[in-house]
């Protein structure tokens, strides 16, 4: 409703109770709002009473029946004892009924059936409680089975993608297989470690020149030196198409352009 | 099909039904009678019987239920409560057990999509640049 309409609305609720004004946000800040109140244990939901304190199946004296049964242990006997009892009681009624059908002692009769079977009524509503407790324990009993199926389960799947992303990761930081032979058609000559042995020449280049102000190395290396040399004129030579190795002098004469131009 | 007690409890209250029906349909269709002999008619009367069985049956039946029971004499209520204090804990550590293997899981999922991320970013990036 909005404000400044100045009619009185009447809520359809009831007003909050009387100590509710007590817990104003400020007093909840300080701490000094007062500790909330007892539960109810005895109050009426939908019409019908609840009392908490007393127990769960009210005795039979507070209906005023007489109990029969002994000993509310031997569930079994007892009720056994009242089904037999009903049946003795009904006899006697009808024989009382035979023999003289206005004998007041018929009304005792009647009452006494009338008693036996409130018993009955009784013991087993007594046993309701118990049938609950024990259906709870059950429940709870299938559940934690649940559960530890769908825990066997889970564990499994998570083994399985486990695995499976492991392996994945393998494969990714593993060596890669060798690239294949090129095939006749394509008239690449495969020449093997032409980078490697350019990049060696490189280096021999470099060291010459560092080279002149130190004593001389070894005669074998010198060979080594010059075999190398002879087997990179080989691979630059003019025949047959482009080969690979002019591709790579080509791109290590670009990489040393582009050093030199960096430099200056 | 409801549960046995409630089977029990109808049992009995059709027990008591026909224990009151049989006295009132015996006096109510009763042929007349004299004193001191029993007639022929009286003897033929055919409710008797049936009722008689019907009593009789009902009594069987709820004496074989009651046996039917899984009752245990004595007191059971403590079992029962420290049982079920038990399994409140195992529940608890079961509860435990499943969202630790969640956690497991999503983890394992947040490296997948990770993963993922890194392969279609480095597709987009080694796509031929206009």
């Amino acid at each position: 409703m909005l404000p400044g309409f100045g009619a009185q609305t009447v809520s359809p609720f009831p007003n909050p109770p009387e100590y509710a004004s007590a817990y104003t946000p400020d007093r909840i800040d300080n701490g000094s709002a007062p500790p909330p109140p007892h539960a109810f244990t005895e109050f009426t939901v939908f019409g019908e009473e609840y009392r908490l304190e007393s127990e769960v199946i009210a005795p039979l004296k507070n209906h005023n029946v007489r109990e029969i049964y002994e000993d509310k242990k031997n569930w079994k006997a007892e009720m056994k004892k009242l089904n037999r009892s009903a049946i003795c009681a009904f006899f006697d009624l009808v024989e009382i009924l035979i023999r003289a059908p206005d004998h007041p002692v018929r009304e005792e009769k009647i009452n006494d059936l009338h008693t036996i079977f409130i018993n009955m009524h009784h013991l087993i509503n007594e046993f309701r409680p118990v049938q609950a407790r024990d259906s709870v324990r059950i429940l709870q009993e299938r559940q934690i089975e649940e559960l530890s199926a769908v825990c066997e389960n889970f564990k499994s799947y998570l083994q399985d993608g486990k695995e499976v992303v492991d392996e994945q990761f393998k494969l990714v930081t593993g060596k890669l297989p060798p690239p294949p032979e090129p095939s006749e058609l394509s008239r690449v000559k495969l020449q093997k470690g032409v980078l490697h042995a350019l990049i060696e020449a490189q280096k021999e280049v470099d060291e010459e020149e560092g080279d002149e102000k130190q004593p001389q190395p070894g005669v074998e290396e010198s060979e080594a030196r010059k075999k190398r040399r002879e087997l990179l004129a080989q691979m630059a030579g003019e025949d047959g198409p482009p080969s690979v190795v002019h591709l790579l002098t080509r791109q290590v004469h670009d990489l040393k352009l582009l050093k030199e131009r960096s430099k200056n | 099909m409801a549960d046995r007690m409630t089977q029990l409890q109808d049992m009995i209250n059709q027990m008591a039904t026909s224990m009151t029906n049989a006295i009132g349909v015996l006096k109510d269709t009763a042929p007349p009678c004299e004193f001191g002999a029993i007639s022929q008619e009286l003897e033929d009367e055919p409710n008797c019987a049936v009722f008689a069985a019907e009593i009789a049956r009902f009594a069987k039946h709820i004496e074989i239920l009651i046996d039917s029971f899984p009752i245990e004499t004595g007191d059971v209520e403590d079992e029962v409560e420290s049982k079920m204090l038990q399994n409140d804990a195992i529940h608890k550590q079961k509860v435990e057990e499943l969202t630790d293997l969640v956690k497991e899981s999503n983890q394992l999922v947040e490296i997948v999509q990770k993963k993922l991320s890194e392969i279609a970013q480095v597709q987009i990036n080694s796509r031929p640049s206009e």
